[in-house]
Formats: C-alpha cells, structure tokens, sequence
C-alpha cells in the first residue's frame, strides 16, 4: 500500500467522523451536554486522523512539523474547550454555582 | 476530482449544520455550535492546503486554532456568569 493510498484512507477516515460528528450535533436539539459529545470527537479523533494522513501525503519536513504543531494544539484545546462550555452550561441552567467552580 | 477534493467538499458541507446548530438555540448551544464550527473549519482549510498544493495556507489553521481557543474561553466565563 503505497503512501498516498495510506494519507488518504486516514483523511477519509477522519473526515467521516467529523461529518457524523456534524449531522449528530444538529439531530440532538435541547440537551447542550448530549450536544457537547459530538464536539469531542472532531478534536480528538477527526482531526488527528485527517492530520495524520496529510502528514503521510506530504514529503515537505516544515509542513508535517506545522501539522504536527497544529494537531496538538487541535487535540490539547479541544477537551479544555468542551469542559469550559459544560461548566458554563451547567452554571446557566442552575446546576452548579460560581462559589462551587472557583 | 481527487479524493482530498471530495473530503475537502464534505468537510465544506459538514460546515453547514454545524453553522446551523451555531444559530440556534440559546447563548450556550450556539457556544457549542461555534466551537463544531471552528474545529471543522481548521480542519477543512488543512485538507485546502493539501488540495491546493499552497503550504502556506497552514498559516491560517495555524492562528484560527489558537484565536478560537481564547475567545471560546471568553466567551464561555461571560455566559456562565450571566444575571438572570
């Protein structure tokens, strides 16, 4: 199997994710906290995965270290990110208060 | 048309509903909707760069990440604080 054939099996394997990640989050209406596990898998498995393949497809050293950079920001902020927003959901419907998360 | 070219096009598509869910709802569920939005649009423009065969459209991932990060921070503590 050659390079090109591996990149692109990742990338369209990454890509697929994202687009069910897509179509999930917009089926589910109401519950921002099921909303908010159709975000996770686009940062943390569609991302690399399609990272991963263009880092395969490509022979250029500063291009794969930039994917490379990017990718890892992509992965480290993503869970940050989702956190953040489930503790600001839960403070604005009430579940938990300010005191509680400083 | 390659493969990366149809990837790229369904991740252009996977923009629309994630676009939808950014304008719906209350402050929080667009919130969400807007991190789908940014994620998916870094890794469209990655997938770009490698239908394009222009490297140095990885610059703008490269910024969008990071911006994104900070003003979704920001935006999070102003909603999670909001007076009822």
């Amino acid at each position: 199997m050659t390079a090109h054939a591996i990149g692109l099996a990742l990338v369209v394997a990454g890509t697929v994710v994202i687009a069910i990640a897509a179509v999930g989050s917009l089926a589910v209406r109401g519950d921002v906290f099921t909303r908010l596990h159709f975000v996770a898998p686009v940062t943390s498995v569609g991302g690399p995965l399609v990272c991963a393949g263009l880092c395969v497809e490509s022979r250029q050293p500063w291009v794969i270290a930039e994917l490379i950079v990017i990718t890892v920001l992509l992965f480290a902020s993503g869970p940050v990110l989702e956190a953040s927003a489930a503790r600001a959901a839960a403070q604005d419907r009430g579940l938990e208060s300010e005191e509680q998360s400083a | 048309m390659s493969g990366y070219t149809i990837c790229a096009l369904v991740l252009l598509s996977a923009l629309l509903p994630a676009g939808v869910a950014a304008s719906r709802g209350d402050g929080i569920d667009r919130l969400v909707g807007l991190e789908l939005v940014s994620s998916i649009g870094a890794v469209f423009m990655l997938v770009l760069a490698q239908v394009s065969h222009q490297s140095y459209f990885l610059s703008v991932p490269l910024v969008l990440v990071p911006m994104s990060f900070a003003g979704t921070l920001v935006f999070t503590r102003l909603l999670g604080r909001r007076v009822k």
